[in-house]
């Protein structure tokens, strides 16, 4: 794990799958809560949901070269 | 292709993106910001790499938070577009002249997220050996907008995909002539997705690995896409006499704990190295020439002549849709044809309006600098999903039981070409089934003749049933998503101009048997829209005046088709 994983910012899942960046605060707990919407969570769930919004991308890990594409 | 590849100094890992082009040999422009004029490490650093590596050292016109540029100029606008006329000169001459002081020259390349008209009007007469500047973000507008939680106030949509040569009185209008140009070489700033900056935000999807990661369109150190977005733009050289450009501008400060990125450190490092690596890679196989700005700029002059049109084919190169579209531009209109509806028109700005646009507190525009749109399906509703449909084009088919809609017909290019007159696009065959068994299978063409029209064909085949057809121009007029005042638009047939409507939401209609043109005066954007018949005798036409609830106007030419017929309307785009 990098040194400066710590000190990664979050953004709200919720208000991502609106396309719209919002830097999550973290409650005493050390959980995480959006200040525009009313998701609040931990961070293993956060990343949860990022990778549930990469699910959508089909070809998130297919290399489409040049000639791929020609063919799309 | 041809890559400019540019770096800023600024908080994050600067020397490290500069170890990573350098030690692939990669070309550089520097981009000064102005704090950096005034930072003797950074100018030491940049000197040292101007001297070493032969880097471009240019002027970014922002970053203004510092004391020299309080005491001179002051104010905490810090944008360069966004300042009033009298600060822009102001601005210019403060940077420009502290520039010399310490090069002994101007920089001849210089730029800003966007650059009006007004500020490059007043550069270019100041200060004539520039030669090229970072002008605008394609696309960039309502959807960033959203998605910086309504913050981020870079109005750029309308704008080319690449290089052109600006007008002088919308700086993202491609100009027409050389009397019409200002006198420089505008470049956009990053490369955008050829579809996902339609669909989606232009900002994740670009030639900047950090917002790419912004966009979760990577997995760690795992991404295709930086690598399938520069092939998108390979690909347009078959189209395009084999030119192609690519624009990579990446600060240091998306390498290092930048708060849109949840990956660690090393992860974003690299993603810029492997994308760096793989144009030094396309480069030494003779696929991609890595060029400073001003040599760009001089190359452009020399081999793009003003007014030539472009073409793109946008296949979607992420989600895994199978779709595609065009882009085409020339100084008359750039339009969007949206093959998954049809051939629909998602994206139309009428450049032959000439709509002058400056920006700054002391314009009436403000923020708002982009080209506006007379058909947007994205923000105005296009096809209908909810209430009413929007703004778009479609051919709308009937068999006397039943209306369907060729936005609901998927097609993909098959062919684009030039045919001696310009360019044309073939899209694959249609096939329209109605619920009685009814069909007719459509195969559209666009011809791009390079007069400000748009000649749209279409061939029948395998009829069965009795089919009528409607060409459909649904428009209106705008920047945003919201409606704009439509009061003053005209409606008539060219037959009988002195019968029209003049737009007062009202729902009226007005119909003609056999027309020759419809036509819509819009004067909010300085353009007549004429939809007309083209070796085609339509049997009746009917401009339509929308009302509140569905603000639009609507050209419609009607006809009975037989099998193995034609048809075609042409759009035309002229200034009033």
């Amino acid at each position: 794990m990098s040194e400066n994983r710590k000190n990664i910012r979050m953004r709200c899942p919720v208000c991502l799958n609106r396309e719209n960046d919002v830097v999550l605060l973290k409650t005493e707990t050390g959980d995480y809560y959006c200040p525009k919407c009313s998701f609040s969570g931990s961070e293993a769930e956060i990343r949860t949901m990022y990778a549930d919004y990469r699910k959508k991308y089909h070809f998130l890990t297919k290399r489409l070269t040049l000639a791929d594409q020609e063919l799309l | 292709m041809i890559l400019n590849l540019l770096h800023r100094p600024g908080e994050g890992p600067f020397e490290l993106q500069q170890e990573i082009a350098h030690s692939f040999n990669l070309k550089v422009t520097l981009m000064l910001r102005a704090k950096d004029l005034f930072d003797q490490a950074t100018l030491d650093t940049a000197i040292k790499h101007h001297q070493q590596y032969g880097d471009e050292i240019g002027l970014w016109f922002m970053a203004f938070d510092c004391p020299e540029f309080d005491r001179v100029i002051g104010g905490q606008e810090e944008f360069i577009w966004l300042r009033s006329k009298e600060d822009k000169q102001r601005i210019f001459d403060f940077l420009m002249g502290r520039f010399y002081e310490l090069f002994g020259r101007y920089p001849t390349a210089v730029g800003a997220y966007h650059m009006d008209c007004e500020s490059l009007n007043l550069l270019k007469a100041a200060y004539p050996g520039v030669k090229i500047t970072v002008a605008g973000c394609f696309e960039e507008g309502v959807k960033v907008f959203h998605g910086c939680n309504n913050s981020w106030y870079l109005f750029n949509e309308g704008m080319p995909w690449q290089p052109w040569y600006p007008s002088q009185n919308h700086s993202l209008r491609p100009a027409e002539s050389v009397e019409d140009a200002i006198d420089i070489v505008a470049v956009p700033h990053l490369s955008r997705d050829l579809v996902l900056s339609y669909e989606g935000r232009n900002d994740f999807w670009a030639s900047h690995s950090g917002n790419v990661q912004r966009g979760l369109g990577n997995e760690g150190s795992l991404c295709p896409y930086n690598f399938n977005l520069v092939d998108q733009y390979r690909l347009q050289e078959k189209y395009n006499d084999g030119y192609s450009y690519y624009h990579v501008f990446c600060s240091a400060g998306w390498l290092q704990g930048n708060p849109n990125i949840q990956d660690p450190d090393e992860v974003s490092q690299t993603l810029y190295r492997e994308k760096l690596e793989y144009f030094a890679r396309l480069r030494n196989e003779g696929k991609l020439i890595d060029m400073h700005m001003s040599e760009y700029a001089d190359w452009h002059r020399k081999n793009i002549p003003v007014g030539k049109p472009a073409i793109t084919i946008s296949k979607e190169i992420l989600y895994g849709s199978r779709k595609h579209y065009h882009w085409y531009i020339d100084p008359y209109f750039r339009v969007l044809i949206d093959c998954n509806q049809g051939g629909s028109i998602g994206d139309l700005r009428p450049y032959a309006g000439k709509v002058a646009v400056s920006t700054g507190p002391d314009s009436p525009h403000l923020v708002y600098g982009s080209y506006p749109y007379i058909i947007h399906s994205q923000y105005r509703t296009g096809n209908s999903t909810h209430a009413y449909s929007g703004s778009r084009t479609t051919l709308l088919l009937n068999n006397g039981e039943e209306t369907i809609d060729l936005c609901t017909c998927r097609t993909r290019n098959e062919s684009i070409c030039d045919n001696g007159k310009g360019k044309e696009v073939n899209l694959t065959a249609a096939v329209v089934k109605f619920k009685n068994g009814d069909t007719v299978t459509v195969s559209t063409s666009f011809v791009f003749a390079g007069n400000g029209s748009i000649i749209i064909k279409r061939r029948y085949s395998e009829v069965r049933g009795k089919i009528s057809v409607c060409e459909l121009f649904k428009g209106c007029a705008g920047i945003t998503e919201y409606p704009v005042d439509l009061h003053g638009v005209k409606l008539y047939f060219s037959k009988t101009p002195e019968e029209q409507i003049d737009y007062a939401y009202r729902s009226r209609q007005l119909e003609q048997k056999n027309p020759a043109g419809l036509v819509a005066e819009i004067p909010q954007v300085n353009t007549i829209v004429r939809w007309s018949g083209y070796n085609t005798a339509w049997q009746k036409g009917e401009v339509s005046e929308g009302f509140l609830f569905n603000p639009y106007f609507s050209l419609e030419l009607k006809k009975q088709i037989t099998a193995n017929e034609e048809s075609a309307v042409c759009l035309k785009i002229e200034k009033i």
